[in-house]
């Protein structure tokens, strides 16, 4: 069964005039948000998008922008609580809390 | 030659700068599966379970054989060097400080600096004469494939999401389906990771029971066991159930609990935990009070729970986290305070009682 997320959320823009159809957004996107038509990316799946960074990373000619990062609650918990911004938390991979990315 | 001599250096953890290949081979030991086990219950083991940084070889790779590229997560290996055990590769570690290379891409750990670093530091041009790079998919957040060819002259190219495939994607030359490209979060997937949710709630919710029990069972002449073990045995079934929907039955079911934020899944099946155990033990509703702390604190606390599940997911973006705890951070607030009232309740009638 499709795991389905929060809709409306992705922070992914795509400037398609920059886009030169090379496809390696379609290679590293875990979950199929572009798909290449007439030669330029499009993104026919935003909903699905996690917000990884791997297509603004991997985009030559920067085409594509994402606040990335990782969707962790244990993260942003952290940063609420010791920061008051749930931005600049860090989960507790490599630390002794059990959730981790 | 055993199956330990990857971890060639445990002494110094460094990479050796143009020691020969290291030998790995294919086949999983016992050793290997306590391993994965272990890596799935104790946090402290997973992050020892490494190898040391540096260029490996399975079987016998020429100077026209693929190179792949990971992190030095001994979990991850081991998945690599199985799946490809019929194969001649170069396997490139790069040092992710024992992280797994999708975390470590989204941390910075997995990146183009440390792959290029790791290249030179394995003098890898010299013993092969193709030049082209097998990375992960999953390690795309953290590298970039035109920065690492600027960088070290390495055409990159993003094998597939599960090392499983990866013999399909070599004999596809280097091509992966659309399927192998798609990350997926199936149930074994769900449940192995279960007991890390579980087991640091468990030991959170145990401490404060243990609290709770001394104040039930104080009395002038010191604590009563049994009025403590009675005034404690609610709320041990209350804790119980929360942990149970939340860490275990709302990552298992998770497609198919109604909602999408993890914690209105949490919420709905703790609250429908809740009303079984005020359905089925009269002990959970000896009074109203406990009645109500019952369903105020079993749904809020099992959909804390199930949110802290966000940061295991494969699909969970940070911000549907962040519009999720816009939400959920006010009403746990409100709901611990309506809960910490009601428990006094709870106690006060309790103690009345007597």
């Amino acid at each position: 069964m499709k795991h389905l997320y929060l809709s409306g959320v992705s922070t992914l823009k795509l400037a398609v005039e920059k886009c030169t159809g090379c496809e390696r957004c379609v290679e590293v996107c875990p979950h199929g948000v572009f798909e290449i038509h007439n030669h330029r990316a499009k993104i026919i799946a935003l909903d699905n998008c996690m917000e990884c960074g791997a297509c603004a990373q991997n985009c030559a000619v920067g085409a594509l922008s994402v606040r990335n990062g990782v969707g962790c609650a244990v993260a942003m918990i952290n940063g609420l609580m010791t920061k008051g911004d749930p931005d600049k938390g860090t989960c507790d991979c490599g630390g002794d809390s059990g959730s981790c990315c | 030659m055993t199956n330990d001599n990857y971890s060639r250096d445990k002494g110094s953890g460094a990479a050796i700068p143009s020691a020969p290949p290291v030998c790995l081979l294919s086949n999983i030991s016992l050793a290997d599966r306590f391993g994965s086990v272990m890596c799935r219950v104790s946090n402290g083991f997973r992050m020892k379970y490494t190898v040391t940084p540096g260029l490996y070889t399975l079987g016998n790779p020429d100077r026209n054989s693929p190179v792949l590229v990971t992190g030095n997560y001994r979990l991850s290996l081991n998945a690599l060097r199985v799946s490809i055990n019929d194969r001649n590769a170069w396997i490139l570690i790069v040092d992710t400080k024992g992280i797994n290379v999708w975390c470590a891409a989204g941390k910075g750990t997995f990146c183009t600096k440390e792959i290029v670093k790791q290249l030179s530091a394995c003098d890898l041009k010299s013993k092969i004469a193709h030049r082209t790079l097998i990375l992960p998919q999953l390690g795309a957040s953290g590298a970039s494939a035109s920065k690492v060819q600027k960088e070290s002259g390495f055409s990159v190219r993003f094998g597939p999401v599960r090392a499983s495939d990866i013999p399909a994607y070599l004999d596809n030359n280097c091509t992966a389906s659309p399927a192998m490209r798609r990350v997926r979060f199936s149930f074994v997937d769900r449940a192995k990771l279960v007991p890390m949710e579980t087991i640091p709630a468990f030991k959170k919710a145990g401490l404060f029971l243990l609290i709770a029990a001394v104040l039930f069972g104080m009395t002038r002449n010191g604590i009563m066991y049994g009025l403590a073990l009675s005034g404690v045995l609610p709320l041990v079934i209350a804790g119980l159930v929360a942990l149970f929907t939340g860490t275990i039955l709302s990552p298992l079911l998770l497609p198919f609990i109604p909602g999408r934020a993890f914690s209105l899944k949490g919420f709905v099946t703790g609250l429908t935990g809740a009303i079984a155990i005020i359905f089925l033990l009269p002990i959970c509703r000896s009074t109203p009070f406990l009645t109500a702390f019952n369903l105020v604190s079993v749904p809020a606390f099992s959909s804390y729970l199930a949110f802290l599940f966000t940061g295991s997911t494969t699909y969970t973006s940070p911000s549907g986290v962040k519009a999720e705890l816009k939400i959920a951070w006010p009403l746990y607030l409100v709901s611990a305070a309506v809960s910490g009232v009601l428990l006094v309740l709870v106690f006060v009638r309790f103690r009345g009682i007597l």
